[in-house]
């Protein structure tokens, strides 16, 4: 019986919806990701080590 | 020496003002050390607990009723581990590298000491309320409501001292450790707050807004991303900060970490349903939980590679750092938990592997292995900084590794063989298609050898930890508690940046509303049409996403950037990425109504006795060994009867499917034995089942329910759907002695001439034959009479 309730509810498209929102984020951010310069990203990698010498 | 640091320093040149000033930051530490230790007193006491529960299940013996039996101390030890152990550690290591990665203080001491007061208060109430038997029945969520409010209360007060440090913050960047952070803080507050749901009906008891179906969805909802997003991000996050400091070298591959850190907070928030797989939960939701659950292996090991990666070039150094040798084992253990987890989801191999102690071994792997590894690592790494000398003894801390990892694997080798033995025994039939076992014992017996392994595994782990914790503290002592703190050179005047405008209404933020909109479309559309429409989405969002990669390439300030420098927005685009899985999953089932699901009137609310009984079900734990929840397998049917049904825990508030099988399922309990059967067997399980290694509950006997408070308890459920009319509420004390003295007369019948109608016993009799019975059942049970 509810199998047959949800089989025909159109709400049953949200999670088509936020899937296909989730693809579009994800593909922007990995190629935004990829094409950011190297520098930046150094940068932004160091950034845990700035503090190795910090007075105790 | 001082650091001196530029702040901002991935920022253009150009951009930071000439004039810059020297600024002094000295770094509240002693919340970090309060934290640590914190969680070394409770992660002791949790863990000896778990040794306890364990030493239980293989010696049932060890059980002292009322107070410390396996199902009350069952759960006081997961919220031991969880929100204890592993909460203090993930405060200390938040407060420690928060601060120095975004180069500011802590924003205020007095909430960060409200914090710390305020979470151990919570713990000390939840060592005292759980043993006593105040519960809701939720896994990792039974905490009763007052005490709810106050884990709420607390957290915002976390959440406050946090984003305010990161508005006070020097550093502009933020690291991808303080993205972990961030999801943490959101996502856990968006779990507890929707799980916790309850209908206050006394003090200290409370009923789910849920029920059945509805309940089990958003309580493995909450129950699975307590994992992803209280075990698994701020450890993460913890990673990123802590492995490359040990190390000595930055992560791997920043890029790297930007997009698994997307996938997984998108991915992980839709893989609950995996915990109910071939119940009765919507086949959608289902499917679902799994192909997601699939998915998530790519971004765990996206994580973990990056993280072991970052070892690359250091091997050397693993063998003689106790430290680097506690990550590299916890990020393991994370690669090989994630790779299970996907793989305990699939259909069919958790058709063999749920309800058994596979699960258990899949959740200690994580939490012994990951959690506990990388707590050691850090602890090690951080006191002696904290105190300002060098760790007491590394052979100690080496030795510690070893006696932690091989009772881990004790452990988990030993659940897996337990878990796959007792799932081939459920589902064995002989050349007649019949059970091979159809006594449940003889599942239970076969594998108790493995309960004493994992309790040597457990025991070990434990050793282990004494011994760091003795470690860390003769390292404190030999020191004595120094703040860190560093000099940061930052511009007199702030660098131009861009407008709020700006970064809300940026170009990515215009595509993925266009893309979400046509997805939307879909849900107003016929399924032709809906087809159409995910094209498009999908070509609006390649097709976007490369014009604005070209457009921006050579843009001085490019939007990615801005938003890691807006904490503000950069926690709402986490909050939508977790909230988007959250409601497209749950909505479609909590809209249902309790009407349309129990449309063929396949369940009636329980009769007031059978709610004490109930009540008393969920107090004792009983939950934590019996499921109430027949799987669409054949074996499953033959042993426990048909299939069960959306419909016929509807009433249930909380549901009571359960996750683990100690003893048998039942779901269809009522009316198998007689009321006899149930009476001797609470007292004495091995009296009517030799072999058991059930607890005994003598003390049901003499306990009486109060009949005063039925009514309120069925108002309050009345208040969340259950249909009880007005006149069955005023006469429940009436019907309650009714329903009681019909047992009571059955019972003596049968030989036991003393039994208290308002008796505990009675009442949790009631229920249990009420179980899968529709309608109500007989006042005698089964027809066979056991005294005969």
């Amino acid at each position: 019986m509810h199998q047959e309730l949800f089989a025909h509810s159109p709400l049953l498209a949200l999670p088509v919806g936020a899937m296909l929102l989730f693809l579009a984020a994800w593909l922007a951010t990995s190629l935004r990701v990829l094409t950011r310069p190297k520098a930046e990203i150094d940068a932004a990698a160091r950034l845990p080590l700035e503090d190795d010498h910090e007075r105790r | 020496m001082t650091a001196l640091i530029t702040a901002d320093s991935s920022l253009p040149s150009g951009a930071i003002a000439s004039a810059t000033e020297t600024r002094r930051i000295v770094y509240n530490d002693w919340i970090s050390r309060w934290f640590v230790w914190a969680s070394l007193v409770f992660g002791v006491v949790g863990m000896l607990v778990g040794v306890v529960v364990a030493l239980q299940l293989a010696f049932w013996q060890a059980n002292v009723p009322p107070l410390l039996t396996f199902g009350r101390l069952r759960p006081l030890h997961t919220n031991a581990a969880i929100f204890a152990f592993v909460g203090n550690m993930m405060f200390a290591g938040i407060y420690y590298s928060t601060q120095r990665l975004v180069k500011a203080r802590l924003a205020s001491d007095l909430l960060s000491k409200i914090h710390f007061w305020g979470w151990q208060l919570i713990i000390v109430a939840a060592a005292v309320t759980l043993p006593l038997g105040y519960t809701t029945g939720k896994e990792y969520a039974e905490l009763e409501w007052p005490i709810d409010i106050a884990i709420t209360l607390i957290w915002v007060v976390f959440a406050i001292n946090f984003f305010w440090t990161l508005a006070r913050r020097v550093e502009k960047h933020l690291y991808v450790a303080i993205w972990f952070y961030i999801a943490t803080i959101i996502t856990v507050a968006v779990l507890h707050i929707v799980n916790s749901f309850e209908i206050p009906v006394s003090g200290l008891k409370s009923y789910s807004i849920y029920g059945g179906a509805q309940d089990a969805l958003v309580q493995w909802w909450y129950g699975h991303n307590a994992v992803a997003f209280f075990l698994t991000t701020p450890i993460l996050g913890i990673m990123y900060y802590y492995l490359p400091k040990a190390a000595g070298r930055p992560v791997y591959s920043y890029r790297l970490s930007v997009i698994h850190f997307w996938s997984l907070i998108f991915v992980y928030i839709w893989a609950g349903p995996h915990h109910l797989l071939n119940t009765a939960l919507p086949d959608w939701a289902q499917t679902l939980g799994m192909v997601f659950s699939v998915a998530l292996w790519a971004p765990s090991w996206g994580g973990m590679l990056n993280g072991l990666l970052t070892l690359k070039g250091a091997w050397s150094q693993v063998r003689t750092d106790p430290i680097l040798k506690f990550f590299a084992a916890a990020v393991t253990f994370y690669g090989m938990s994630t790779f299970e987890g996907p793989l305990l989801s699939i259909k069919p191999v958790n058709g063999l592997a749920h309800y058994t102690d596979w699960i258990i071994g899949h959740v200690h792997a994580g939490t012994l292995g990951w959690n506990g590894l990388m707590a050691a690592g850090m602890f090690y790494w951080m006191v002696p900084r904290l105190y300002g000398r060098e760790l007491h003894s590394k052979k100690l801390a080496d030795a510690h590794f070893w006696l932690a990892t091989f009772g881990i694997l004790l452990y988990v080798v030993a659940m897996w063989v337990s878990g796959i033995t007792q799932g081939l025994m459920w589902r064995a039939v002989d050349e007649t298609g019949a059970l091979k076992y159809p006594n449940f014992v003889e599942t239970v017996n076969a594998i108790r050898p493995m309960y004493w392994m994992r309790f040597t595994g457990g025991l070990m782990y434990l050793v282990g930890v004494l011994m760091m914790a003795y470690n860390l503290v003769a390292t404190a002592r030999a020191g004595k508690a120094v703040d860190g703190e560093a000099r940061v050179v930052v511009p007199k005047v702030e660098p131009v940046e861009s407008t709020w405008i700006e970064v809300l209404f940026g170009k990515p933020v215009l595509l993925i509303t266009v893309v979400a909109v046509i997805a939307a479309t879909m849900a107003v559309v016929n399924n032709e049409a809906s087809i159409v429409f995910a094209g498009m989405a999908v070509t609006a969002a390649v097709l976007g996403t490369i014009a604005i990669s070209l457009a921006t390439q050579n843009a001085q300030v490019q939007w990615h950037r801005l938003l890691e420098g807006r904490a503000l927005i950069f926690t709402v685009f986490v909050a939508i990425a977790v909230l988007a899985g959250g409601i497209a999953e749950l909505i479609p089932t909590l809209l249902i109504t309790p009407a349309q699901v129990n449309a063929s009137a396949e369940s009636k609310p329980y009769r007031p006795l059978e709610l004490e009984g109930r009540d008393v079900y969920i107090r004792e734990g009983c939950y934590t060994c019996h499921s109430q929840m027949i799987r669409t397998f054949t074996f499953e049917a033959k042993r426990y009867g048909e299939p069960s049904t959306m419909g016929e825990s509807v009433y249930d508030h909380p549901f009571q499917w359960g996750s683990k099988r100690t003893g048998p399922d039942l779901a269809r309990e009522g009316s198998k034995y007689p009321n006899l059967w149930h009476w001797r067997h609470m007292i004495d399980p091995r009296s009517v089942s030799a072999g058991s290694i059930m607890p005994p509950f003598p003390g049901l006997v003499t306990d009486t329910v109060d009949a005063s408070r039925t009514a309120d308890k069925m108002r309050a459920l009345r208040s969340v759907g259950v249909p009880y009319a007005a006149a069955e509420i005023q006469g429940a004390a009436a019907d309650e002695a009714e329903q009681g003295k019909a047992i009571v007369d059955n019972l003596r019948a049968d030989g036991v001439p003393d039994a208290n109608p308002q008796s505990e016993l009675v009442a949790l009799i009631a229920y249990l034959q009420h179980l899968g019975v529709h309608p109500s059942p007989a006042p005698g049970g089964a027809a066979v009479s056991l005294a005969k």
